[in-house]
């Protein structure tokens, strides 16, 4: 093949993929799982679960950053998670959760990128 | 005890070299494996075991790595900086002495991370804080610096941009796993593979040659490498490959230097990411994380304890790296290698959807085509990492 034709070949590719990637990662998410599916086999890797808020705090570390800790319960079980956003969660709050599953001293949490509130 | 420490570092030092000459498999793959079993380890066994065997594999992997990188065009994220030096020298019949390069920098910079743990045990917490609210600043100011130094100031920003979005779209995209797999595979692995396909490259008769690099580059190397690696160690969302980009600003670095800047970094970066984890108390590696579950209070003399441990075990590694550069040097060529090329492409594109699922295929593909179009435009590969660096800067400004 010639250079100058696999040239635009690729970028025609890449810039089409990018595109597409950025697509997809905006309007694709897992499905939900059941809280005590998650274990360390699916650390680092995203999930959606949905349940009721169960404990909540609120911690400020500077003017700029904050984060907000919370406890989330389903059917299944329970799983702690943090959100870097202000979202004043309220216990008894039905949420849906995506997020990325993350270690934290020993214990399994769910580092959230997106809540959605329900109730 | 002896025993026990001397069976760890034996078991080490073996997983290290698996991981570290197969493409794609990583040694958080096995730290997490040995965390999930955790249990039935610690029937005959203590915790500091553990954690002996996971940094003796991790710096037994970080020497081994270079050697498909150099030999076979198949990097980790890692090592993806040194695939293009170091095929260039495999071209040149020198594939051996890059992979020397690369062992001389990983020792150095092991004894370096040991000689300078007292400093950084004292000066992590206090210069933590502060490197945290520049990181953006910096990565910024060197990601600019890049561009506006290279020739082709429009096509590299293009690039890097390309990447950037690339990075972007990737490591927030939910439903892939493992996503600097298919990612850096794409962007470095394949196009010089597929390139070295369809050229028909043929690799020169291999020579054992001696390593010619002067004390002068090597101390200034050293420096470089100390200070791109502490301001990564600490940080979340950075690591070696960054500290490299960082390390590649400071001063023209001939080829040659850059193979012993990237194995000193690859060293450094693993081993202060366990200063880290009792300095500032949080671990800043995936073999770290699992260190830190093993040892959750951490005390100056374990972290003392791992860290000989890894120069000893580094000691090993230093030799285990060149014989095995030694017998690759021989075998590479005995074989062809376009078809090499061709069972190494095929074997990392079967591999992408068992790591990283099918979507890892799309992601490889057009990591792939922006790879080769920045190859066959002869802007610098280094602009590619735009994949991490632009990421990595929206989450500290953000």
């Amino acid at each position: 093949m010639k250079t100058k034709n696999l040239l635009k070949l690729s970028l025609i590719i890449s810039i089409f993929g990018i595109f597409l990637i950025l697509f997809l990662a905006n309007n694709l998410e897992p499905n939900f799982s059941d809280i005590s599916n998650i274990t360390q086999k699916e650390l680092d890797n995203y999930v959606k679960i949905k349940g009721e808020i169960i404990d909540t705090q609120e911690i400020f570390l500077n003017d700029s950053e904050y984060l907000e800790l919370f406890t989330i319960k389903d059917g299944s079980g329970s799983i702690e998670g943090v959100f870097r956003k202000r979202m004043s969660l309220q216990t008894n709050q039905q949420v849906e959760i995506l997020g990325k599953v993350s270690d934290y001293k020993g214990a399994i949490q769910i580092e959230a990128s997106k809540i959605k509130i329900i109730s | 005890m002896i025993l026990e420490i001397f069976l760890a570092c034996l078991l080490g030092i073996i997983a290290g070299t698996i991981t570290g000459l197969i493409p794609g498999v990583h040694i958080n793959l096995v730290a997490t494996l040995l965390f999930i079993n955790s249990a039935f380890f610690l029937g005959f066994t203590n915790p500091l075991i553990l954690a002996i065997f996971i940094i003796s594999m991790t710096t037994a992997h970080t020497f081994i790595d270079f050697i498909p990188s150099v030999f076979l065009g198949a990097p980790n994220e890692d090592t993806v900086l040194s695939i293009l030096p170091g095929h260039r020298m495999l071209l040149e019949g020198r594939g051996y002495e890059a992979v020397k390069l690369t062992v001389i920098g990983g020792f150095l910079g092991l004894v370096l991370a040991c000689v300078l743990t007292p400093l950084f045990i004292f000066t992590a917490p206090i210069f933590y804080p502060l490197l945290e609210k520049m990181m953006a600043f910096i990565l910024i100011s060197l990601s600019l610096i890049l561009i506006f130094t290279e020739k082709r100031k429009f096509a590299a920003f293009f690039v890097f941009i390309l990447a950037g979005l690339l990075g972007l779209g990737t490591l927030n995209f939910s439903l892939l796993k493992q996503a600097l797999f298919p990612l850096f595979t794409g962007l470095f692995a394949t196009p010089l593979l597929i390139l070295s396909f369809v050229q028909n490259v043929k690799i020169p008769k291999q020579r054992i040659t001696k390593v010619d690099i002067s004390k002068k580059e090597i101390i200034k190397i050293l420096g470089v490498s100390i200070f791109s690696s502490s301001l990564v160690s600490f940080l979340p969302g950075v690591g070696s490959a960054q500290a490299a980009v960082i390390a590649s600003v400071f001063k023209k670095i001939k080829e040659k230097s850059f193979l012993v800047l990237l194995g000193a970094i690859n060293t450094l970066v693993v081993l202060l990411s366990f200063v880290a984890l009792y300095a500032i108390k949080k671990p800043r590696s995936g073999v770290a994380v699992f260190v830190g579950k093993f040892l959750p209070d951490i005390t100056l003399s374990n972290l003392w304890t791992l860290l000989i441990v890894s120069l000893i075990v580094g000691v090993f590694a230093f030799f285990i790296s060149l014989i095995l550069a030694k017998e690759f040097s021989t075998i590479i060529k005995k074989v062809n290698y376009k078809w090499l090329c061709f069972a190494i492409l095929l074997f990392l594109i079967i591999l992408t959807p068992i790591i990283s699922n099918w979507w890892g295929l799309l992601v490889l593909l057009t990591a792939t085509a922006l790879g080769i179009f920045c190859s066959l435009i002869g802007i610098k590969k280094i602009f590619l990492m735009g994949a991490l660096l632009l990421p990595v800067i929206i989450y500290y400004l953000i």
